[in-house]
């Protein structure tokens, strides 16, 4: 066994609003700077839909994520060979194209017009669209970070064609899905997931991804970079962005500044809909490799078998010889995103089936009923019926399954029934004034639980919803005076090389230049 | 400008001037019984003999001093530190005590004998004391004159709050939670959130009806007569029986729809809308939502140009196709200004309009008024601004929308006059 430590995320999509708070709070915090334009370390895309760059998520085209070998150790990095990677180096045929971000680049207008010296003859002065990077005027505005929001232009064939979830389905089937009175939407915000088992790390040719020790997040080490781009590629969530005015890869850095001293990242911090929770989790770096390449049916449950339990007194003994802190122990016993992935498995990766293993978990989301259900089935009378079964959800078990189970449904009914199960006790407590554990029991669910996930779900304050031992970076280099002026992007910083001590992957423990 | 007024005024207008003010009868005061179940009579038409405050607005003499003007501006008063001098809604407190700690506050200060106005800090500060939602004090002394005239026990809201008193530099080091207020209808400390009407239901403060209760009867002669004395559906007007869209004027390729025009996601009216930032959240300027279908049938697929047109005007706009549209809507969000992104309309020429650039949403609705709106005189539908009064409906339009026509082998759309061509010039 060995411990490692990760700061690990939930997401409950059940809760979310679109309303992209975070994308704009990483925005300005981030990326508000030149060459940086078109990053959107925090995004929200609206499913079905293409998403952020255009369908990130078809990996035969971007071979992203790894591929599962049977038989063999671990899984394959599904880019190519070493020499695949070489031989492609100059020209890699699998990137993303700006075409894919922002159509003719990201944009902005001549507002400049709108106070202009020369007046306009016989209309009003516009500001009209022009490129940021080229800065070409009057260009066509084609595609931006958001622009299926709710659901716009992605399904205007009325079979949503451009998402893959829906690949599974008929056209017919497809059709009915997107009928106006039923046609579904939700929201999936994105970030880094900060992977166990990073395709970014695993394919920086130059060394510079790396996954910190003492939290698990994944960075790119702004000097060491050369902008070999291939984290781009082996990334199959494409969150890492090429900056082309510094000529450097940059990523979310899940605001590690703001985590090493006990505050949750701003993305985090600006949710309104509190849908964000942000905890420790303890993991078993040799059960990894097995996890990565266990069948696609089998994927969510090795994942969470990597997970490891830190109430166990055995494990807090490992922990505690990785040397792994007291307050990062009693950290993970509260963390929410522990209870919520392992204890009530109610939380689930986005496409598990990219075997890398996420450290971001999606609670998946109830939906309206469909009008093309039974009408009256919801007898609020006949309390049996009050709520509403998986088959009448607008949003199909399928397509959720597709987005967050690698295609098998069964963790996903267990996910939203549990929710449905909870929301039924609570109900029976506060309207009737019953107390009634058997529909609980029906999902493997406890009273206890029930109250508990009640209160996590709906009610938790922003301590419970963020868990954040502090990092005690004096620990992680006994002369901290090394990395003076390091701290930041290059053109912030010095020139010269940092110095890393440790890295969790790649077996490093000394670099330097 | 105040400050000028004032030193020009010696010269010009030295002596005190009398004006005549007439004021509306308002709500919230005994002008609310003056034509008892909405029975109008105008003395116009000699039904009635005009009466100040009963069948004609009310009518004063203000006595205007321009030389005073700028004393008046930075000090608070006079008549709001006399005894029954302040309040909002019929309700009226004491601030006779509150402006003498004014005076002697280190924030605020004394000018001419009164509460100090000259820095937008002591007007700052002079609002927060003033105000019950953030000085516990003056909450509390408020809610008492209203227990008197309520008859229910409601001070004791607020008695724990009395001491609360937020002051200007405490709101500029961070947010304060505001105070349970006889101004407003919700019970909000502690702890609570704004829920309007709590005060009414829980502590039995009446309705600021007749009967104190919530009425669902309108007991008004001008209700009765639009048969609108109960809640009723009413469908909107049709705006193609009244001319505003006309289809026997369509040009080819064009469908018509029904055109709603709500808040946008994201902004109230152009608010934030025209930011970098939330330009990048979406498409880049003002759009408009087609059902997919109907789309179809206009050969208009999602982000095509189209021209949206009626008789009062034409928007130029891109398209959203989205299957979770109705059929026959279009929505376009409201009132974003103008100045992004708009590009001059090849129809605008033909159809006489006088700017060739396409508008926005407003250009092809128009403003309608509901006459149940200009209903007043009586009870509750007293005037009182931005409560009860004339309001305006543009929101259930029609419109005829098309693809818009572009120039042969261009996929962009004109925004410079230099590129103008004979298409948009011509008639």
């Amino acid at each position: 066994m060995r411990v490692k430590q990760q700061m690990a995320m939930v997401f409950n999509l059940d809760k979310c609003l679109g309303c992209n708070t975070c994308t704009l709070a990483c925005k300005n915090v981030w990326t508000n700077r030149e060459g940086a334009e078109y990053m959107f370390w925090n995004n929200v895309e609206t499913k079905p839909g293409m998403g952020y760059p255009k369908r990130w998520e078809d990996q035969r085209r971007y071979r992203g994520g790894w591929e599962h070998r049977p038989g063999r150790e671990g899984p394959r990095l599904r880019i190519g060979s070493r020499f695949w990677t070489m031989m492609n180096l100059f020209y890699n045929p699998v990137m993303p194209q700006m075409e894919e971000y922002y159509g003719k680049g990201p944009f902005t207008f001549t507002y400049e017009d709108l106070h202009a010296e020369t007046p306009t003859r016989f209309s009003q002065p516009v500001a009209r669209p022009k490129s940021q990077i080229t800065g070409e005027e009057d260009i066509p505005l084609e595609y931006a970070a958001n622009w299926e929001d709710n659901g716009a232009g992605a399904t205007d064939d009325g079979l949503g064609g451009q998402d893959l979830n829906l690949a599974g389905l008929s056209d017919d089937e497809r059709r009915a899905l997107l009928k106006f009175r039923d046609s579904f939407i939700l929201y999936l915000p994105r970030i880094c997931n900060h992977c166990l088992n990073p395709g970014c790390v695993a394919a920086c040719p130059s060394g510079a991804a790396y996954k910190r020790e003492e939290d698990g997040v994944v960075l790119i080490d702004q000097n060491r970079c050369r902008a070999w781009r291939l984290c781009i590629s082996a990334c199959p969530y494409k969150k890492p962005y090429y900056n082309w005015r510094t000529g450097k890869m940059e990523k979310c850095l899940l605001c590690y500044p703001r985590i090493e001293t006990g505050q949750p990242p701003a993305c985090f911090q600006a949710c309104p809909g509190r849908i964000r929770y942000l905890g420790p989790l303890l993991y078993d770096l040799d059960r990894v490799p097995a996890a990565a390449n266990a069948p696609d049916d089998q994927l969510v449950d090795a994942q969470r078998q990597v997970i490891l339990n830190p109430h166990d007194p055995q494990v807090q003994a490992a922990a505690r010889e990785a040397g792994i802190s007291e307050a990062w122990l009693q950290a993970c016993r509260r963390s929410p995103v522990y209870r919520m992935v392992k204890e009530w498995q109610i939380a689930l990766p986005l496409h598990p089936e990219f075997r890398t293993l996420p450290a971001l978990f999606y609670v998946p989301p109830e939906s309206p009923v469909r009008t093309a259900a039974d009408e009256g089935t919801l007898n609020m009378v006949d309390g049996a019926s009050v709520l509403p079964t998986l088959e009448q959800f607008r949003i199909p078990v399928r397509f959720l399954a597709s987005l967050l189970a690698a295609g098998n449904e069964e963790p996903v009914q267990v996910a939203l029934l549990r929710q449905l199960a909870v929301r039924a006790f609570r109900r029976a407590e506060r309207v009737e004034r019953k107390t009634d554990a058997r529909i609980l029991e029906a999902v493997g669910l406890s009273v206890a639980d029930a109250r508990a996930m009640h209160r996590l779900l709906a009610l938790a304050h922003y301590h419970e919803r963020f868990v954040i031992p502090t990092t005690r970076r004096e620990r992680t280099d006994n002369a901290p005076y090394v990395e003076r002026g390091f701290a930041g992007f290059r053109e912030l910083g010095a020139s010269a090389s940092p110095r890393r001590r440790t890295v969790a992957h790649g077996g490093r423990t000394e670099v330097g230049s | 400008m105040a400050a000028k007024v004032s030193e020009l005024a010696r010269t010009y207008l030295p002596e005190p001037l009398e004006d005549l003010v007439m004021t509306p009868m308002i709500t919230d005061s005994p002008d609310e019984l003056a034509q008892p179940m909405g029975e109008l009579r105008d003395w116009k038409s000699g039904d009635v003999e005009p009466v100040a405050g009963k069948t004609f607005p009310k009518v004063h003499v203000v006595t205007r001093d321009y030389t005073a003007v700028h004393d008046r501006y930075v000090t608070l008063g006079p008549r709001v530190c006399r005894p029954d001098g302040y309040g909002a809604k019929g309700i009226m407190g004491d601030l006779t005590e509150v402006c003498e700690e004014l005076k002697a506050s280190h924030l605020v200060g004394e000018r001419n004998g009164r509460p100090s106005l000259e820095d937008a800090q002591q007007v700052s500060e002079v609002i927060l004391r003033i105000s019950p939602e953030s000085d516990g004090e003056v909450s509390h002394q408020i809610f008492r004159n209203l227990e008197r005239r309520c008859g229910v026990p409601l001070a004791h809201l607020v008695e724990g709050d009395r001491e609360i008193h937020h002051h200007y530099p405490d709101l500029q080091s961070q947010p304060r939670r505001s105070l349970t207020s006889p101004h407003w209808s919700a019970i909000e400390s502690p702890g609570r959130t704004y829920c309007p009407w709590t005060l009414n239901i829980e502590t039995l403060k009446p309705f600021h009806t007749l009967s104190g209760r919530q009425e669902i009867y309108f007991d008004h002669r001008g209700y009765r007569e639009l048969g609108e004395a109960l809640p009723t559906y009413k469908p909107p007007v049709d705006m193609v029986q009244i001319g505003d869209c006309q289809p026997a004027r369509a040009e080819a390729a064009s469908k018509l729809f029904r055109f709603v025009t709500p808040h946008g996601k994201w902004q109230i009216h152009s608010m934030f809308w025209d930011s970098w930032h939330m330009l990048n959240m979406f498409r880049g300027g003002q759009v408009v939502w087609l059902n997919e279908e109907d789309a179809r049938e206009i050969d208009v697929r999602d982000n095509d140009w189209v021209e949206i047109y009626n008789e009062n005007g034409i928007a130029v706009v891109r398209a959203v196709v989205s299957a979770t549209m109705p059929r026959e809507t279009a929505i376009m969000y409201h009132s974003s200004e103008r100045h992004i992104n708009v590009p001059f309309s090849p129809l605008a020429r033909t159809r006489g309009v006088s700017d060739l650039r396409g508008g926005n949403n407003n250009a092809p609705t128009r403003i309608m008024m509901n006459p149940a709106t200009m209903i007043g005189g009586y009870a509750n539908w007293t005037y009182f601004l931005n409560y009860w009064g004339t309001s305006p409906s543009e929101r259930d339009c029609a419109v005829l929308i098309r693809k818009m026509p572009l120039e042969a082998g261009a996929k962009k759309v004109i925004y410079q006059e230099r590129d103008l061509t004979a298409r948009y010039t011509l008639r």
